[in-house]
């Protein structure tokens, strides 16, 4: 027995969905429309209701109260689109006030000659036998038969054709599977249902819906294909709307609602117009905007790497996604370097000078721009640093990061540090007007600093100060992200 | 050296909670209470996880605010604080005229007083 098992992305809940293809239904090769298997044996207020197997219902006995069967949908759980139709299989000599084959709300009575009426809309119905109290009927058969047109024709079988309907929704069904399962699942409706009968089910209720032997058969962006194998498919309500229902998805422990699904966010901030992607290796999401902030919907654990590429600029960051429901954040920035291994990036800096940190040490170290370093030297109880010849925008960037490969006796007493200020002037000791930095820098390694609440454009000093013995840095890197 | 107080986000306030950890520096000498508060303070040796996942180590001084924003503060503080020391000197001034006015009555009463016994 085949299961149809839709697997989304869990994005919403309830499932939204509409009905495409509902001016083809219901699905039947014969004319009769009426699916044979809908009713079932059974008594109801004195008279015994025999299925046939043939497509004809057997009446027996002497109504005690309103004695109903229903033939097909209970209170008005089928849509029929708009259009003309014939009702017919009612016995001859039948009246409103003895037996018939009417609909739910009985203003379509077939009472033996057939009955054709007009849709004029999709419409909420459902059909059954009604013998009314006091009446005694022997060996009644029914032949029920709904069809198209304003024609009554003789009675042919109900045959399920196995075509096709089409159920689209708004959620990004990304892959389905078939699979066995012996017990029947159960979809729990809320507003609107789908409702699915099957004829192995036994009984079939309004509030408890049951499906079975769906079959998938095909697939395609924004769209579920819903193949009726040995089923048919009865939506509530009108069809032409938009229905929300509950929906379920199977895993090995069971059915779960198709929102418990594994979910997770990756909200990403980039540089607007760049082209972004969240990758986990086998899965490419790429973002439907480039107004720089988008977020991701993954579908699955694990590291996926986001990315942000303009032109030459690439910036990427990886994100560990561990449980569904977790919401994560990155900002992707492109690199701007300031200075990278003997290249000063003078357009941007105006090149790297050279200066005491604090007046009081003048001309007591060195700075060396060499080919492939930067080399920041001062000698006992000296200072000295290397700055940015230009000021530098940091409206947009977030960190500042140095890289000091290597160090020559640095201590608490001979730190290295980072200034980022708004101007040249140094004080006695140290540099004036500075709005950010990072002090104590004592081992080699590549240090930041927060320059996310800065928008003004300022000098960066990279320097090496004495209190007691001489010491050197070599800086192979400075650059803003 | 100023004693400025650090949260848990290693955010800057001039008031203890009663929560917050003590740090003296002399980062803020001269800054007004708003400029202080918008800033962020990582001591040596512990680290600040901003919400993006980069690590900052300290020590490490930051605005934590839009820096344009304090900086317009503290340049409303030092006007304010030119202001009132100007009207404190307007004010000494003032007192000075007075005294040395009292004084120059005091030296003529005095020579007046000296003539009065000569001619006698």
């Amino acid at each position: 027995m085949g299961q149809a098992f839709l697997h989304g992305n869990g994005g919403s809940n309830p499932l939204n969905f509409k009905v495409v293809a509902s001016a083809d239904y219901p699905d039947s090769t014969s004319r009769n429309m009426i699916p044979d298997a809908y009713a079932k044996t059974a008594t109801s207020n004195g008279i015994t209701y025999t299925v046939n197997g043939d497509g004809s219902i057997t009446a027996n006995g002497t109504a005690t109260g309103l004695s109903v069967l229903n033939v097909w949908g209970n209170s008005n759980s089928l849509t029929l689109p708009a259009g003309t139709y014939t009702l017919s299989g009612c016995p001859s000599g039948g009246a409103v006030d003895t037996y018939r084959l009417c609909n739910n709300a009985t203003s379509i009575n077939d009472t033996g000659s057939g009955v054709t009426f007009t849709l004029t809309e999709d419409t909420a119905i459902s059909f059954k036998i009604r013998i009314q109290s006091g009446t005694t009927v022997s060996n009644l058969k029914f032949w029920p038969q709904l069809e198209k047109g304003s024609s009554k024709t003789s009675f042919v079988k109900y045959a399920q054709k196995g075509n096709t309907i089409w159920v689209k929704t708004s959620e990004t069904v990304v892959s389905w599977k078939m699979a066995k399962q012996s017990s029947i699942p159960t979809l729990t409706s809320v507003k609107g249902r789908l409702f699915i009968s099957y004829s192995s089910i036994d009984s079939v209720t309004t509030t408890n819906t049951n499906f079975d032997a769906l079959k998938i058969t095909a697939s395609q962006p924004n769209s579920i294909m819903v193949g009726l194998n040995a089923a048919y498919l009865n939506l509530d309500g009108t069809s032409s709307g938009w229905k929300q229902v509950y929906a379920y998805i199977y895993k090995s422990s069971g059915w779960v609602q198709f929102s418990s699904e594994f979910s997770a966010t990756i909200k990403v901030t980039y540089p607007s117009g760049s082209t972004l992607t969240c990758s986990n290796g086998s899965t490419t999401l790429t973002a439907t905007t480039t107004t720089g902030s988008y977020t991701f919907t993954v579908p699955n654990s694990g590291t996926w790497t986001v990315k942000a590429v303009s032109g030459s600029n690439t910036a990427s960051q990886s994100v560990s996604i561990t449980t569904s429901g977790q919401s994560a954040s990155v900002t992707l920035t492109y690199e701007v370097y300031l200075y990278n291994a003997g290249d000063q990036c003078t357009s941007l800096t105006g090149g790297w000078s050279n200066k005491e940190k604090g007046a009081s040490y003048a001309g007591s170290g060195s700075v060396t721009l060499d080919t492939s370093a930067m080399i920041i030297a001062c000698n006992t109880t000296g200072s000295r640093c290397a700055y940015t010849t230009k000021a530098i925008a940091l409206s947009g960037k977030t960190t500042l990061h140095v890289t000091i490969s290597s160090m020559s006796n640095l201590s608490s007493t001979v730190p290295a540090g980072i200034w980022v200020a708004t101007d040249t002037t140094v004080t006695s000791y140290s540099w004036a007007n500075v709005v950010a930095y990072k002090y104590d820098i004592t081992n080699t390694g590549t240090f930041t600093v927060d320059v996310s609440s800065l928008t003004t454009s300022c000098y960066i000093a990279i320097g090496i100060d004495s209190a007691g013995g001489a010491g050197s840095i070599t800086v192979s890197k400075v650059w803003l992200t | 050296m100023k004693t400025i107080y650090i949260d848990s986000d290693y955010k800057c306030h001039v008031t203890d909670d009663g929560t917050m950890t003590a740090v003296e520096t002399d980062a803020f000498d001269g800054k007004c209470n708003t400029y202080i508060e918008g800033y962020r303070f990582v001591p040596s040796g512990e680290v600040w996880t901003r919400a993006d996942g980069v690590e900052f180590h300290g020590e490490m001084i930051a605005p934590a605010e839009d820096w344009r924003e304090l900086d317009n503060a503290q340049r409303n503080y030092e006007r304010e604080q030119y202001a009132a020391l100007t009207n404190e000197n307007e004010s000494l001034v003032a007192e000075n005229a007075e005294l040395l006015e009292a004084m120059a009555a005091m030296v003529d009463d005095v020579y007046n007083q000296d003539l009065e016994i000569m001619e006698e």
